[in-house]
């Protein structure tokens, strides 16, 4: 395939995701709004787990660090957009640095349990602090900035597009930096600490900018959560959320940013469809991850890259465009 | 007098309660080559993994490179100051491929003895025409050459070199003791520790003995090689 062909399908893919919310349904658009938030969250979670081999479980919690401040800044009239989403952000990276202070001597499960730990503290705190937090019944009310709200014709497209603007580029940046000499340090750290000591490189202190990334990545998606749904409750950063990233990651191949997407998008789809159907939906969605985890451990991505011409695509996107022998 | 480039000075080193250096001294100077023979538990791998503060080795004492003391540091700063380790067992990335390993070791040097990694290719052709290739599938003797690479793309001052014929073939011996030779002009030190007394012998120009955690000999490799009672009595050659 030449590279003709190659930029004609992703100028036609991205008119394609351009145009859909003027022609799709509102339904449509809606799960694909949904989908590409809450594919921020895999994103977040497999660029640890995929560059530095970590799962985190507490992925969710940055989303609520992100939800919760704007909607407590703005609910009260602290701060307004964009000021609140600065802050959001702010605040998502310091508590992601504190975070990462505990998590970062810490590896494999230990690493899982603390990030567990840490993120059912956030949980616990917003769901008891209510003075603060409103706690179970949650911040109502937040409503979408005006540039969000701006409309092409008949239809409100401005959130779709600044999602999708913010989505594109956090793929693309996240590609870039798994390719770039920082993502070879990482994945050098992932099979051994010691050797990469041993070469002069601050782990500690890589490990912890990767931990800021991924927190940073799932903060945004917390931005476009807490719009989108008007509403912050702690049961949309609960541990079953965790456990939904961490589920759809797998599903899709932990070792690629892209197959977290796939992985999401199936998983959403399902959950929507299905739930319509009945109410039992979660035991067919998870006889298909049982199914996975027996047939393609590597995730669906990994079936899909054992085809040639997907292997190539494989290579371009995480080495490079070089190849392995 | 110059001050040496290393000085070990009363080095002692455990392993939980098990004292394996018993107060070691000895010296590196700018631009040695340095060899420490000895048979086999007597502490040599020990020695240069307690230099830069490997593994769960307790130590005291003294370290002096470059005229400060490195004991109290963290691996990393130590190998920044211009220490390279190429280990036993070469412990490469499987994940990373031989382009990959000299890339992500690469810190570049304005000197005019930089190594890069394009130096490292003409020095070592053979692992260049397997660039893409994981670094722990390639033979033996490649990963020894890619590990001597990894450290020499590093810049450093002082290349810590651990039984590097071990698990090769004699001819890429021959080649390793080539590098060896040349790192006097390339304006890099070496402290290697060997048991192949051949390798040792005519890579070298000081000679230090370790018997049972203790530096019980110093010669030059003239002198050793003349030294038969010696070779004798330290290494049962």
């Amino acid at each position: 395939m030449n590279q003709m062909t190659k930029n004609l399908i992703y100028t036609l893919g991205v008119i394609v995701l351009l145009a859909i919310p003027l022609i799709a349904s509102d339904f449509l658009t809606t799960m694909i709004i949904r989908i590409m938030y809450y594919s921020l969250l895999a994103i977040g979670f497999a660029f640890l787990a995929g560059q530095l081999g970590l799962i985190s479980l507490a992925i969710p919690a940055f989303m609520a660090v992100s939800g919760y401040t704007i909607g407590i800044l703005e609910t009260r009239g602290l701060l307004s957009f964009p000021f609140s989403v600065l802050a959001a952000m702010l605040m998502v990276l310091v508590i992601g640095a504190v975070f990462g202070i505990f998590v970062n001597r810490s590896q494999g499960i230990y690493f899982l349990m603390l990030t567990l730990i840490l993120g059912q503290i956030v949980w616990a705190i917003v769901l008891q602090w209510a003075s603060f937090t409103k706690g179970s019944s949650g911040i109502i009310g937040i409503e979408k900035p005006d540039i969000m709200k701006w409309r092409l014709g008949e239809t409100e497209v401005g959130f779709y597009y600044i999602l999708l603007v913010c989505f594109i580029l956090i793929v693309l940046a996240v590609l870039a930096l798994t390719r770039s000499s920082f993502g070879l340090k990482l994945k050098g750290i992932r099979e051994s600490e010691t050797r990469m000591k041993m070469l002069g490189y601050p782990v500690a202190r890589l490990k912890w900018t990767a931990f800021m990334i991924s927190a940073f990545i799932s903060g945004t998606a917390g931005v476009f959560f807490v719009y989108y749904t008007g509403v912050m409750h702690p049961s949309s950063i609960n541990l079953d959320s965790a456990a939904m990233v961490l589920i759809a990651s797998i599903f899709g191949g932990v070792q690629s940013i892209i197959g977290a997407i796939l992985g999401m998008s199936i998983i959403k789809t399902f959950e929507i469809s299905l739930s319509g159907l009945t109410q039992r939906y979660l035991i067919i969605i998870g006889t298909m991850f049982l199914l996975v985890i027996i047939y393609a451990p590597k995730g669906l991505m990994g079936l899909i890259y054992k085809n040639k011409y997907m292997q190539s695509l494989y290579q371009h996107w995480y080495r490079g465009g070089k190849k392995d022998e | 007098m110059k001050e040496p480039l290393l000085r070990v000075k009363n080095l002692n080193a455990y392993y939980d309660k098990a004292h394996i250096l018993q107060d070691v001294s000895f010296e590196v100077n700018d631009l040695e080559r340095v060899t420490i023979l000895g048979r086999n538990g007597m502490g040599k791998s020990t020695l240069l993994k307690s230099i830069l503060g490997l593994q769960n080795i307790r130590r005291l004492g003294d370290i002096y490179f470059e005229k400060s003391n490195i004991i109290e540091q963290q691996i990393h700063e130590t190998a920044n100051l211009g220490i390279a380790y190429v280990p036993q067992g070469w412990q490469l990335f499987p994940s990373l491929s031989v382009d990959e390993h000299l890339k992500m070791a690469y810190r570049p040097d304005p000197s005019d003895h930089e190594w890069t990694p394009e130096a490292v290719y003409e020095l070592f052709p053979e692992i260049k025409a397997r660039y893409k290739v994981s670094g722990t599938k390639l033979s033996g003797g490649e990963q020894q050459m890619l590990a001597i690479g990894r450290a020499l793309v590093r810049n450093p001052k002082l290349i810590l070199m651990d039984e590097p014929s071990e698990g090769i073939s004699t001819f890429v011996i021959e080649r390793v003791i080539e590098v060896c030779q040349e790192l006097t002009q390339r304006k890099i030190a070496l402290l290697l520790v060997e048991q192949n007394l051949n390798l040792a012998l005519r890579a070298a120009q000081k000679v230090y003995i370790l018997v049972n955690g203790r530096m019980v000999h110093q010669a030059t490799v003239e002198e050793f090689k003349e030294d038969k009672e010696s070779q004798n009595k330290y290494l049962g050659v």
